[in-house]
């Protein structure tokens, strides 16, 4: 992480973005005057070069007697707003007020700014910075000649994906809405389902040159003020050139970027955002990306997908099981079965032993080589399968998998064994809910390979305590990783009842340890359960 | 160590060695030569179905030498593979092995010593040479150790015609009383059978039990017997199959005299009757019953009868049950127990019970 | 709470000392207890585990007196500095040869159950590294290790050992106290450095949270310990026999072999016993690592213990290779169980206890 971030900071030195007209973080340096003339020509000057830079100067008042001047990007404004609540009010009408020419010249501006625009959001600047900020947000400014300031007109309204179904975290029952890119659609779904006045909205820039929007979400008084701060300090302790989707944010914020494993989570899902917040986490949305951060995190968030809390209890729980014992079967199976079958064959039973040992009569390799290949061979079809667009990605599977499985079989390069294993554990790796987990564990499972050929069953414990002791120090956010499994008596159990399984909702009543201690009751209920 | 570079033993048939001078090489005609071993291997590929390289289902190879692990480290020149013995079924013992004190006491110790051998393997005794037995080919299953470990399956599941003795219990008996009983294996052409049982004293084989003889120590066992009984009845004979059993042993000390009261009791079905007889009423039971009992009876007190005369052996575990219950009785007797075994009177109580007779009067 | 990774809650400190309490011996003390006193083995476990208490009552009474410190530095303050810090190495010599006999054992245990081939310097290496790997990262790892680890250990081995019931047979426990008294106290003696690791709460004053629980956290793990030694001895000896529990090296490895458990794929279930033992030892291990720096780590008055851990690795594996074999390494253990461990269970905190109320050092109850 440290290193990273001098990483970044010093190949970005000051030398880089300092010229004629930024500053060390790239903030235009150039003054604004009370002469339009020399605004516009500053302005085009930063706009030198720039195809979709629109322009338009005019005059108002009766006798055309003061100068004003419009710009924006094309494409990236609502041409209405523009058109109809803009010009046709500067234009038409303030032209067409009778002249007391004296006192509308002395606050023209004024004028203007509190009576001349039809748009209910209206700011006002005073750098030149913030102007051609707001110019390349998508908004639209005004000059007007003999004043030092300028009009920001919002206007925002570029072309946009608009709110789909996410394609990752499908669920059955529950909502389909997904985050899109833009920063201020993705906080109104959370607002939506949030409809709390202490839920904040704080909102920073990232990157001298992307000044990529970021807003954090969280709900006031459930939140660690010791997190938050926290998150604050790391967000403002680097200087990038630009964050183009929210995984960069991730490796620059989390704390040890050597794990394999993530250690902040993001989601896709609106609802999933919002739940996490009400269990005292924020919410990190990034501008262009539907992926939105949520911190902190520990590792039984990644098992918990939102649909186990719109379905019953008996049905999540044991799916939430079958979900932990995927992620040791997806790094433990292809050890396990080495460690048996080279070490202790007599931990097998006898016609398993002689059915593997038939069949690995005729096979070339060596057990680990066999493995090996065949895991390599299963994260080529997954690369490939990515890659592909659709119908010819699924066909691939089919094909790479049952077809050239088989013939691999039958022209005796592995045992028929080692597919089922290689199948098992790529299923397994399938099953866990986030798909970042899942990279930990593909990763670790060569560790503990590399470890069971070497020493059988005595090397495959010492891969998994290896495992264990790396989960259990890391943290995310000074909040153990492991958290309900280990210190959990801090929050009375509470979080070990939404972890291996999940109980009926009336029974857990508390929210888990993100939260303030004080602040915890979140679910009271009037009648008794035994009536 | 790859799986299929291990030969896996199934079978092991242990044999004292015995020069035959029409097939043996005169080079073992020595005094080193004192173990002849045979190990069964299965044909892997045929056993999990497929075609493999050879048709046979299994091959057996024997080797001797001069102690046990000699002989299996010795098949290193002639075995393509490295024999593993994780997964061994089953152990015969050969007579004239048992007989010999000094080679089987180091047998036992290999067995034990060796982590390989599992304390649940099936042992078994055979009147010959085990090497013989371990190469014939039974009908139901190719291999005769897996055969015979079935066959102690079927016993504990079914219906009990012989008492189990696995590696662990063998060495336990040793161990607590130096003497125990093995099960005895007896072969055909095609077939085997296991039946009766080998009596060890002092590492010693004494003689052998035949079947009924077996019976009555089954029924000294203390508890879930499952056994199936015959008695003659009228003019017919009656079946009956025990579900449960259990006995008791009382000590009473009566003039300075020890002797033991064994109670059996056992409850069961009454399998075959007669037709046009009805058994459905309460005195006809009772006398079937005391039918039964008589006959189980004779045939406890024959086999103890057998034991402490001829044999003076208390395979039975009475010796033990006389120290847990008066052990002060069998710190005076415990030295020369044998004698006091061969002349204690021992009295027996049967008491059965019929509980199902089945779907027709 | 969270911030740095050296303070536990007491709720870990249990575990911690249940799985510690175990390590040491569970495979083979029924083997020991029977040769002392027969089928009344049970017994003599039950007298060991009294005594245990005893010791816990003593050394939580010491430390209480100092919340901060550990045996370093209240042996220090009470008798003198030289006398302490003699005694603190005394105690993390003591632990180092515990630990590479343990060690030792334990290689000697996997090499013939698991790796006939492999050399047994890689094995007890391999172990050696992973305990270091832990104990570097702090003791509040270490404690969260052990909430996991005890689950993984204990569950499974309660289920399996319900399976051996069936072969249980309760007249073996039969005759009951014919043991002659005097042998069943000095069997109780004998047995109770089981319970050696209890010393180790000398030392982990500064890391609690809570120490006024020490006590009872204590002596539930005493308890809890005891109850499972208990019906470990019971089951063993109705299995095996009082004449069989004797004969075998490691009886409850035994045990595992027997058992049947129907419908199970796994046959030698005696192999996957070693897993637990592993995970145990484990476990054991790496406290004992820990301790070890962390005694030194006082008396040098060094802030951090990480790199004192690694030089300790090459000592403690050249120590554990000095025995030419396993019976040679029991002869160490014994050795030093009858003459030194003792020492830091009883007396040398009892005499602390007299001492620092005699000189009225420290906190005491009354005097708040």
């Amino acid at each position: 992480m440290k290193i990273l971030r001098r990483w970044v900071g010093n190949k970005l030195s000051k030398e880089r973005w300092e010229d004629k007209f930024h500053d060390a973080d790239n903030k235009v340096t150039l003054p604004l005057s009370k002469d339009l003339e020399e605004n516009i020509k500053n302005l085009e000057l930063l706009f030198k070069d720039c195809g979709d830079f629109v322009s338009r100067k005019f005059p108002v008042g009766i006798h055309k007697e003061v100068n004003m001047y419009v710009a924006y990007i094309d494409l990236m404004i609502d041409r209405r707003i523009i058109e109809e609540s803009l010009l046709e009010q500067l234009m038409l009408q303030v032209r067409g007020v009778p002249p007391h020419m004296d006192k509308i010249r002395s606050s023209i501006y004024d004028f203007i700014r509190d009576g001349g625009i039809a748009t209910a959001d209206i700011k006002e600047v005073d750098t030149l910075d913030e102007a051609a900020l707001a110019i390349l947000s998508g908004d639209t400014i005004i000059f007007i000649d003999g004043y030092a300031k300028v009009i920001v007109v919002a206007t925002k309204g570029w072309p946009n994906r608009g709110i789909q179904e996410p394609d990752s975290e499908v669920v059955v029952r529950g909502p389909k809405e997904g985050f899109s890119e833009a920063l201020r659609m993705n906080t109104v779904l959370i607002r939506r389902r949030i409809r709390d006045t202490k839920l904040k909205v704080k909102q920073l820039q990232i990157g001298t040159r992307s000044r990529t929007d970021v807003a954090l979400m969280y709900i006031e008084d459930i939140v660690r003020k010791d997190i938050l701060e926290d998150l604050g300090k790391r967000l403002t302790d680097f200087k990038i050139d630009g964050i183009l989707d929210s995984g960069q944010l991730e490796q620059l914020i989390e704390d040890d970027w050597r794990s394999p494993f993530p250690q902040i989570q993001a989601t896709q899902r609106p609802d999933k955002a919002a739940s996490a917040i009400l269990e005292g986490r924020i919410a990190i949305i990034v501008d262009n990306t539907p992926f939105v951060l949520l911190v902190p995190t520990t590792l039984n968030n990644f098992f918990q997908s939102s649909e186990d809390y719109y379905q019953r209890w008996s049905i999540m729980s044991f799916t939430r099981m079958i979900r932990y014992m995927a992620a040791f079967f997806a790094a433990g199976v292809p050890g396990l079965y080495l460690a048996l079958t080279d070490y202790h064959p007599s931990m097998i039973p006898t016609q398993l032993t002689m059915a593997i040992a038939a069949s690995r009569e005729q096979v070339p390799f060596p057990s680990v080589v066999e493995v090996v290949l065949m895991e390599l061979a299963f994260e080529l079809l997954r690369e490939a399968g990515t890659r592909l667009p659709g119908p010819i990605g699924s066909t691939i599977g089919i094909v790479g998998g049952l077809i050239i499985g088989q013939a691999a079989v039958e022209a005796k390069i592995v045992s028929p064994i080692v597919v089922i294993v290689v199948a098992v554990t790529a299923i397994s790796s399938f099953a866990i809910p986030d798909n970042a987990l899942t990279v930990g564990f593909r990763l670790v499972k060569y560790l503990i390979i590399g470890l069971s050929s070497i020493f059988g069953l005595y090397g495959f414990l010492l891969g998994v305590l290896i495992v264990l002791i790396h989960l259990v120090s890391l943290k995310s956010f000074n909040m153990p990783y492991m958290s309900p499994f280990v210190a959990s008596g801090i929050n009375d159990y509470e979080d070990l009842k939404d972890s291996v399984f999940r109980l009926p909702v009336f029974m857990m009543n508390k929210r888990p340890i993100f939260s303030r201690a004080d602040k915890r009751v979140r679910l009271r209920t009037n009648k008794k359960k035994n009536e | 160590m790859s799986i299929d570079r291990r030969a896996f033993v199934l079978g092991l048939g242990i044999d004292k060695f015995i020069f035959d001078e029409a097939k043996d090489d005169p080079s073992l005609n020595n005094d080193k030569t004192k173990y002849r071993v045979a190990f069964s291997f299965p044909n892997i590929a045929k056993f999990s179905g497929e075609q493999g390289l050879s048709d046979e289902p299994k091959f057996v190879m024997i080797s001797s030498g001069p102690t046990f692990s000699n002989t299996y480290k010795g098949l290193g020149g002639r075995l393509n593979k490295s024999p593993y013995f994780g997964h061994i079924k089953s152990i015969i013992f050969g007579k004239e092995l048992l007989k010999d004190k000094v080679l089987f006491k180091e047998v036992l110790d290999t067995l034990q010593r060796n982590s390989d051998f599992s304390r649940s393997i099936p042992i078994v005794a055979i009147d010959g040479l085990a090497t013989e037995a371990i190469q014939i080919i039974p009908e139901g299953n190719p291999l005769v150790s897996i055969y015979i470990n079935q066959l102690f399956e079927s016993n504990k599941n079914e219906t009990m015609r012989f008492q189990e003795k696995d590696l662990g219990e063998l060495l336990q008996n040793f161990q607590e009383d130096k003497m125990a009983m093995i099960p005895k294996l007896s072969i055909g052409e095609k077939d085997i059978k296991i039946a009766g049982a080998a009596i060890i004293k002092d590492y010693e084989l004494k003689g052998w039990l035949d079947e009924q003889q077996t019976r009555g120590a089954l029924w000294l066992r203390k508890k879930n017997q499952r056994l199936e009984i015959s008695v003659p009845y009228e003019d017919f004979h009656v079946a009956y199959h025990v579900s449960n059993a259990k006995s008791e042993m009382k000590f009473m000390n009566k003039d300075n005299e020890l002797s033991c009261h064994i109670t059996i009791q056992a409850e069961g079905n009454l399998d075959e009757f007669i037709l046009d007889r009805n058994i459905l009423n309460v005195e006809e039971i009772k006398k079937v019953e005391e039918a039964i009992e008589k006959s189980i009876k004779e045939e406890v007190e024959n086999s103890l009868k057998t034991l402490q005369e001829k044999y003076q052996a208390d395979v039975v575990g009475i010796g033990k049950e006389l120290e847990r219950q008066k052990p002060k009785e069998w710190e005076k007797v415990k030295d020369h127990w044998e004698e006091v075994f061969e002349t204690l009177p021992i009295s027996i109580d049967v008491q059965i019970n019929i509980r199902r007779i089945g779907q027709s009067k | 709470m969270f911030s740095k990774n050296d303070k536990v809650s007491v709720r870990q400190v249990e575990i911690l000392l249940i799985l510690d309490l175990f390590s040491v011996s569970t495979l083979s003390f029924p083997r020991m207890a029977a040769e002392i006193a027969n089928q009344d083995a049970w017994i003599a476990v039950i007298g060991a585990t009294l005594l245990a208490f005893i010791y816990g009552y003593t050394i939580t009474s010491i430390v209480k007196r100092f919340p901060e410190d550990t045996f370093v530095e209240f042996s220090s303050k009470v008798l003198s500095k030289s006398v302490g810090i003699f005694l603190s190495l005394l105690f993390s010599i003591k632990l180092s040869i515990t630990m590479a006999m343990e060690l030792r054992i334990f290689g000697e245990l996997v090499k013939q159950v698991l790796l006939p081939r492999t050399p047994i310097e890689i094995i007890m290496a391999s172990m050696l590294l992973t305990c270091a790997y832990l104990v570097r990262k702090g003791y509040e790892c270490n404690a969260r290790l052990g909430e996991i680890l005890v689950f993984i250990i204990f569950i499974p081995l309660i289920v399996i050992l319900l399976f051996v019931l069936p072969d249980t047979d309760f007249s073996n426990l039969k005759p009951i106290f014919t043991t002659p008294f005097p042998r069943l106290l000095k069997g109780s003696y004998f047995l109770s450095f089981i319970y050696t690791p209890i010393e180790l709460i000398l030392l982990v004053g500064p890391l609690v949270n809570d120490l006024k629980k020490a006590r009872r956290v204590s002596f539930i793990a005493i308890t809890f310990t005891g109850i499972i030694n208990v019906i470990l001895t019971i089951i063993t000896v109705s299995v095996l026999g009082p004449v069989g529990t004797k004969q075998q090296i490691w009886p409850v490895m035994t045990l595992m072999q027997i058992i049947e458990i129907p419908g199970a794929f796994v046959e030698r279930q005696d192999a996957l016993m070693m897993i637990f033992w592993i995970l145990i030892v484990f476990s054991f291990i790496s406290t004992l690592m820990y301790f070890i720096s962390f005694i030194l780590t006082r008396i040098l008055k060094a802030e951090e213990h990480k790199f004192l851990v690694l030089p300790l690795v090459p000592i403690i594996y050249l120590i554990s290779l000095i025995p030419d074999n396993i019976v040679e390494a029991f002869n160490w253990i014994e050795f030093l169980r009858k003459y030194i461990r003792i020492l830091f269970l009883l007396p040398i905190p009892l005499l602390l206890l007299i001492v620092a109320k005699i000189r009225k050092l420290g906190e005491s109850i009354e005097e708040k």
